[in-house]
């Protein structure tokens, strides 16, 4: 029973998607990024994407976003002016770096499919890309704290000190 | 103790998934009997909200998302049983801060995962909860949607806003409204989870706390080093003097 | 903490910790004391006759006392400045540690009583010590 809920379920999407989507031409993002630079302020390193899009044929476009083989359905705001792509990954996986953004409609997201099912992705032709540059997340300011700095400056300080002292006292 | 726990789950799944009026009541019911049988996932859920409460800690919560799916998973079953395919969408929002600080970055996740049999479509969500005149949206969009969400995967969303004010805030749910199958006319209306209470650190107590007070360093060490300095290279000088002295006889 | 209350602790703060430092540089200093005035013996005398080669009118006596009294200024200049770098070198470093680290989770009133007390303390103890041994 509930496996042909799922069936039928797969099945409703499918039909779902092919019977809508225009395709945009010459499709130009204007785009706005935020990944996390610090990490006191998020737990996970967050990417945020949002672009208005301005198409030659004025359509409006169901998207898909993939990034490093991860595809996620791209959001719209509710009055369809913007787009915004969002995603979250551990501060260890979310390595610095060029990070890029494939975009698909949905007849490209079936053949992005249809060739990640035959191995062959690069094939997939994207409707555009967007890049986006994480300069990795940190503590802000110095890497260590400034009292280490300065405990361990003073302790140098001492122990030399200390050498002169002894040596000192020896002869 | 036992009742408050199934009161906090209950009323948890309650928010996430409530439906029509009758459907949550249902699900009350299965999640009482289902709260016997599986009391130690209870438990352990339960044990999380201490530390997510904790004044300015907020933790990101892959664990309690992962239990709020688990949890949803036998909700599902409760309801494939009753023949209803339909779509239902947990939804989770976390503030994924370690502090929340006045003039810096909140970040705030969205987690909607579809626990039903079917995709949901036309899926709006949208945050009310924070007042313009508290939070500036930095980054990110306020209310969103989604054409659909395909059945056992989940969308996620986020927005960085700017706290204008510090004291303590209470986090609440966002609205989520979604046809719960293809032929379905009158839209579902669900609500996320609810962060909670937590405090908005002021900027000077966060940089008192978080900033390398160069400042402060630069001016001890101007007060600190001539101690240190003084002595040292008068005792120097008249060291290499005699020490010299000796070697210029040898 | 009002300025009033924390003004009579810094003063009562200061006062006992200057006498412990005090007592510390005076015991560091009589430890090296003799040792430098030892080292320094040969190159004063030196230094002293060469001065004391032009004027030849004192007498034997009279030159062993001025070596001997200009041995003991330098001895007793070089001791009480290398004491002091010593002391504030090891003081600066201890109330570091103190409250940076080992009092970090105190209030800043317990911080500062407790780790300046602490630092003279250990100040105070280290320069008896190692006199003893």
């Amino acid at each position: 029973m509930a496996g042909l809920c799922i069936v039928l379920a797969i099945f409703a999407l499918f039909t779902l998607q092919n019977t809508s989507g225009d395709t945009c031409i010459g499709a130009k993002p204007t785009t706005e990024i935020y990944t996390t630079r610090n990490i006191l302020l998020s737990s996970e390193s967050v990417f945020i994407v949002e672009f208005a899009l301005k198409c030659d044929n004025a359509k409006s476009v169901n998207l898909y976003a993939e990034v490093n083989g991860k595809v996620m359905p791209v959001t719209r705001s509710t009055d369809d002016a913007k787009f915004q792509v969002s995603w979250a990954e551990p501060h260890k996986e979310a390595r610095a770096g060029l990070y890029k953004l494939s975009f698909y409609d949905d007849e490209g997201y079936a053949a992005y499919r249809k060739a990640q099912r035959s191995g062959t992705v690069s094939e997939a032709k994207a409707l555009f890309t967007i890049d986006v540059n994480h300069p990795g997340a940190g503590r802000e300011g110095l890497y260590v704290q400034t009292e280490f700095i300065a405990v361990v400056a003073a302790l140098l300080i001492w122990w030399s000190a200390n050498n002169v002292k002894s040596k000192l006292q020896e002869s | 103790m036992a009742k408050t726990r199934l009161d906090e789950v209950t009323s948890r799944l309650g928010v996430t998934t409530s439906g029509s009026r009758n459907q949550s009541e249902v699900m009350r019911e299965n999640c009482a009997s289902l709260s016997n049988t599986s009391s130690l996932t209870l438990s352990f859920f339960s044990s999380l909200n201490p530390a997510r409460r904790s004044q300015w800690c907020f933790v990101a919560e892959m664990k309690s998302l992962f239990l709020c799916v688990l949890l949803g998973a036998f909700v599902s079953c409760a309801f494939s049983a009753e023949g209803d395919s339909s779509a239902r969408l947990l939804i989770s929002k976390n503030i994924l801060n370690q502090y929340v600080v006045e003039g810096k970055e909140l970040t705030v996740h969205y987690s909607i995962y579809n626990v039903g049999s079917s995709p949901a479509t036309s899926v709006s969500l949208s945050d009310n909860s924070f007042p313009a005149d508290e939070f500036k949206v930095l980054h990110g969009l306020l209310s969103v949607k989604w054409k659909a969400i395909a059945p056992g995967t989940n969308v996620s969303h986020t927005i960085i806003l700017e706290p204008l004010k510090s004291g303590m805030f209470n986090f609440t749910a966002a609205q989520v409204s979604y046809k719960a199958s293809e032929d379905a006319t009158d839209p579902q209306f669900a609500l996320s989870t609810t962060p909670g209470e937590g405090g908005i650190m002021g900027q000077q107590e966060y940089d008192r706390k978080h900033s390398p007070h160069l400042v402060d360093w630069g001016l001890f060490s101007l007060m600190s080093l001539p101690t240190i300095l003084i002595p040292f290279l008068v005792w120097f000088r008249s060291h290499s003097k005699y020490e010299n002295f000796k070697a210029k006889r040898h | 903490m009002d300025p009033y209350s924390s003004g009579i602790m810094f003063v009562v703060m200061t006062l006992i910790s200057t006498w412990l430092v005090a007592f510390a540089y005076k015991n560091v200093k009589f430890q090296l004391k003799h040792k430098i005035a030892q080292r320094r013996d040969t190159s004063v005398t030196k230094e002293v006759s060469m001065e004391l080669d032009s004027n030849k009118k004192l007498t034997r006596q009279e030159k062993d006392e001025r070596i001997l009294w200009k041995k003991n200024k330098v001895a007793e200049t070089e001791a009480i400045t290398f004491s002091i770098f010593y002391n504030n070198a090891l003081y600066l470093f201890l109330i570091l540690i103190a409250s940076f680290y080992v009092l970090r989770t105190f209030n800043p009133a317990a911080n500062y009583l407790l780790s300046t007390s602490l630092a003279g303390g250990v100040l105070a103890l280290l320069s008896t010590g190692s006199s003893s041994s």
